[in-house]
């Protein structure tokens, strides 16, 4: 009896799993050759070739003409936070708590390592997104997750990856009413680190904003996090330098539609750029000046260019390599592009362990059919904290199961 | 040399083909009484000014034939003849060698809102949904087209040469589409596509509902449909009323014409065939309604647009011989919208149904070869039967079809338009950008001669690095 049982269950398992799921194979350990390069990946990190007898260890020739790369990294993006944009249930991308300041928020509590945008992002190679809040002057914590499907515990990279703010995009009001109350905020900030005894006993005036968030801006106004900005109008990144600058700020500059305006003071701040190379319309009024070659020019001068999408940014966070090459198509340098979704994205987010194919970072891995940035090409494996991924997602089973269709 | 003239010297130079109606001829038909609607102030101003040959590239051009060297020779906006090698000896027609490029006809979007929900996005700007009321069929998107929207040269330097411009999702009949070729006019009039049939748009499913669900209603999909089925019945009653007429005036010349009825205009074209219809719709079941309300109404439905699910009813869809105007990899932003899988064109084309690449954004119709290119590596890399001139023709002859142009652009072949985009590779490839774009035989991009903002509204603002 119990054995029918389980073989039922058996049949069922296998009838509901498709095919190439099954062709993953894990290993303590993987060599993967490729004509250019060997990785060896243990447990979850990239190992240093040789350093360990590697025979024992699962082993992969890539075929001719193959790139192996680090998983990308989309920054800026919702994958996780949402299922379906429209329906509120399936949202936990913005605080919907009053008030305008939500520092305190973390995307992390409301995190799900288990959506189906996740394989469906990974088999466009992004193996790590930084998911922002959305709501408020200051939206609360940008927070790094590795896409491996599994828990919150596991999939989490960095909870406070950055503080995000909205200067740029009153609704209603001045441009400058922002800055103001960013002033203000972040000054009774300093009060608070200054007087906490004295706040805790009652014996302070009325500060701007609550506890929770004056603790959460700590490591921002010592210069520890970064605060990211969404600004597009070069005035407003004008005016946001000077505030970090004012301030001490470490800054990150999301959007950036007209970012080449101010190349020059971004590079010598050494402030980040997040822009998207494929909207270069004149979205709004703050982008009348937006060029097709922004990237290019802010790499041209020296700034650290992150390249991401944003239109539906969630759910297709799978163009981010169509993104990137589009970026060279318009005079980005190609490893500019690659940098600007891997090795720039973990530097600025300060993720010391992703982004690169070095001994040490973090095992994610996409071995690649030919550029990864050119659309012919496909991942052929992929690998996220040394685990190999199975190339499908909801998308793929569905076309399983439409293959065929039996007509009446 | 080849670069539309300014409208302004032009302005009289070439005259309307433009239906007109004299006063005598007021109110014969209901037909005729359309046209007053389509009166021209403005006439499209620009022409070919000179004859061309361009030897040298591969030539795609959408009917199965490739030619790998090939030659393309167009004058007065028409091609005259393609073919492979060189071209034959002809004099005073200039020469020009573009050995590495890839020619392609020029590129169809069948679903944009440049124009009428234009850039910059702004209050004053939003002029896509008529959402006064569920059915506005008496609207049409050419009264809303904003000339003057920055998009559309950004549009024309990603190869677009045509585009059907509709009013949103918003209504169950949104109203008129309007089918423009890329060539700028101070005026919609004078974009219109010269042939182009009527279009009109209607939608199913979660929009409706949710705009009107609380204001009276629809508030439901089975809603819809009854308000779908409403409007065409009231549509087949004043068809009644004017056949009554026209039966009458063969006795009675002076015989009392039916009020005129702007709705009922715009749903009397689709009842007798002479208007296309696009009918925005994600779901298999929403799109079965639909064929059954066509059914019903014995209409034809000409292209659904989105239509993510279209590839699990594509049987019936090649049946009844309906496109589907899709994305290549937009899902997920709304619930009718969770099993869009990118292999949706290429199952659509291995079942022999049409399908094409659509945009629905003034960021995607900058780049609809990108798209193409991706809906056919994911159903080649799907082992689906599907090749590349299947997916030129997703963005291409497929969109003339369904917007009833095929007959005159959509693909490169003697006596056709010369629509062309002149790619510096391989159109599907993401590093490709287009170098040369025509639309008729007039040159509006050309990347190596930045020409200033078409656009007015960018016009004194340009800056530059």
């Amino acid at each position: 009896m119990m054995l029918s049982i389980s073989l039922l269950a058996l049949i069922a398992t296998a009838e509901a799993t498709p095919k190439s799921d099954t062709a993953v194979k894990q290993a303590a350990c993987t060599v993967i050759k490729s004509q250019e390069s060997q990785v060896v990946l243990r447990g979850n990190v990239i190992s240093t070739p040789g350093i360990l007898p590697d025979n024992d260890c699962l082993q992969i020739e890539l075929p001719e003409g193959a790139v192996l790369a680090p998983a990308f990294i989309h920054a800026n993006t919702g994958v996780g936070l949402t299922e379906v944009s429209l329906e509120g249930s399936t949202n936990d991308s913005s605080s919907g708590l009053s008030g305008d300041i939500h520092a305190a928020f973390s995307p992390f509590d409301g995190y799900n390592p288990r959506s189906s945008l996740i394989p469906i992002a990974r088999l466009e190679g992004v193996g790590t997104v930084i998911v922002v809040p959305r709501s408020g002057l200051i939206a609360g914590h940008a927070a790094a997750f590795d896409l491996t499907g599994e828990s919150q515990a596991q999939a989490v990279a960095k909870k406070n990856a950055a503080m995000v703010a909205n200067l740029g995009a009153p609704s209603g009001g001045s441009r400058a009413d922002a800055f103001y109350r960013i002033r203000e905020v972040l000054d009774d900030a300093t009060t608070y680190r200054r007087k906490k005894a004295a706040y805790e006993q009652g014996r302070l005036r009325e500060l701007s904003a609550s506890r929770l968030d004056l603790l959460a801006l700590q490591p921002v106004i010592q210069g520890k996090t970064p605060l990211m900005v969404n600004a597009n109008r070069a005035s407003e990144i004008e005016a946001v330098l000077r505030l970090a600058k004012e301030l001490d700020l470490k800054l990150i500059i999301s959007g950036g539609s007209e970012a080449w305006m101010h190349a020059k003071a971004l590079a010598d701040a050494n402030v980040p750029v997040l822009i998207d190379p494929m909207q270069y319309g004149v979205q709004g009024f703050a982008s009348i000046h937006a060029r097709p070659d922004n990237a290019a020019l802010l790499e041209k001068a020296g700034v650290k260019v992150i390249l991401m999408h944003q239109r539906f940014e969630s759910h297709n966070a799978r163009k981010l390599r169509q993104a990137a090459g589009n970026a060279v198509r318009e005079g980005m340098s190609h490893q500019g592009a690659i940098d600007a979704i891997s090795t720039n994205v973990a530097e600025a987010f300060g993720l010391q362990h992703h982004g690169r194919l070095a001994p040490g970072s973090v095992a994610n891995v996409v071995a690649w059919s030919g550029d990864p940035l050119e659309i012919s090409s496909q991942p052929l494996y992929i690998w996220i904290q040394g685990k190999q991924i199975p190339l499908t997602s909801r998308q793929t089973h569905l076309l399983e199961k439409y293959r065929t269709i039996k007509s009446e | 040399m080849h670069r539309f003239l300014p409208f302004i010297i032009l302005a009289s130079a070439c005259l309307p083909k433009e239906p007109t109606v004299s006063p005598e001829d007021l109110s014969p038909s209901w037909e005729d009484t359309q046209k007053l609607g389509m009166l021209a102030v403005e006439s499209n101003a620009h022409v070919q000014s000179e004859a061309v040959i361009f030897e040298g590239a591969t030539i795609w051009t959408a009917t199965g034939k490739i030619y790998a060297p090939g030659w393309i020779h167009f004058e007065e906006g028409e091609i005259k003849g393609l073919g492979e090698g060189t071209a034959p000896r002809r004099r005073n027609i200039e020469r020009i060698q573009v050995e590495g490029t890839w020619i392609t006809p020029g590129l169809i979007d069948t679903h944009s809102h440049l124009g009428v929900y234009p850039s910059p996005s702004a209050r004053a700007h939003g002029d896509g949904n008529e959402a006064t009321s569920p059915t506005t069929p008496g609207v049409w998107a050419e009264h809303s087209f904003w000339p003057q929207d920055p998009g559309l040269k950004l549009a024309a330097a990603g190869g677009i040469t045509a585009l059907q411009v509709l009013p949103g999702s918003a209504n169950i009949v949104g109203g008129r589409g309007v089918v423009l070729q890329l060539l700028p006019a101070r005026g919609s009039r004078a974009m219109r596509f010269p042939g182009a049939p009527e279009t009109v748009k209607m939608a199913c499913g979660e929009n409706p509902k949710r705009v009107y669900g609380g204001r009276g209603g629809p508030s439901t999909r089975m809603g819809n449909i009854k308000t779908h089925r409403s409007a065409f019945m009231k549509a087949q009653e004043t068809a009644k009323a004017w056949k009554k007429y026209e039966e009458e005036r063969k006795k009675n010349k002076d015989a009392e014409p039916p009020t005129r009825d702007l709705a009922a205009e715009t749903l009397m074209g689709i009842l007798n065939g002479d208007y296309l219809t696009q009918v925005h719709c994600y779901r298999a079941d929403d799109m079965l309604s639909i064929l059954q309300l066509a059914k019903e109404f014995g209409f034809q439905i000409r292209s659904f647009h989105h239509a993510l699910e279209a590839y699990k009813i594509r049987d019936i869809l090649a049946k009844e011989n309906v496109s589907s105007s899709t994305w290549s990899d937009w899902w997920g932003f709304k619930l009718e919208a969770y099993d869009g899988i990118p292999h949706n064109a290429a199952l659509l084309t291995e079942a022999g149904a049409r399908a094409i690449i659509h945009s629905d954004s003034a960021e995607g119709i900058q780049r609809l070869n990108q798209e193409a290119a991706k809906a056919y590596h994911w159903g080649k890399q799907a082992g689906l039967k599907v090749t590349e001139e299947d997916a030129l023709a997703w963005i291409t002859l497929n969109p003339a079809w369904a917007l009833g142009i095929d007959k005159l652009t959509g693909s490169l072949e003697e006596g056709k338009r010369a629509d062309l985009v002149i790619w510096d590779g391989h159109p599907f490839s993401v590093y490709t950008r287009p170098k040369q774009v025509y639309t008729h035989g007039v040159m509006t991009y050309d990347r190596n001669n930045p020409s200033p903002p078409w656009s007015d509204f960018l016009t004194g603002q340009e800056v530059t690095p």
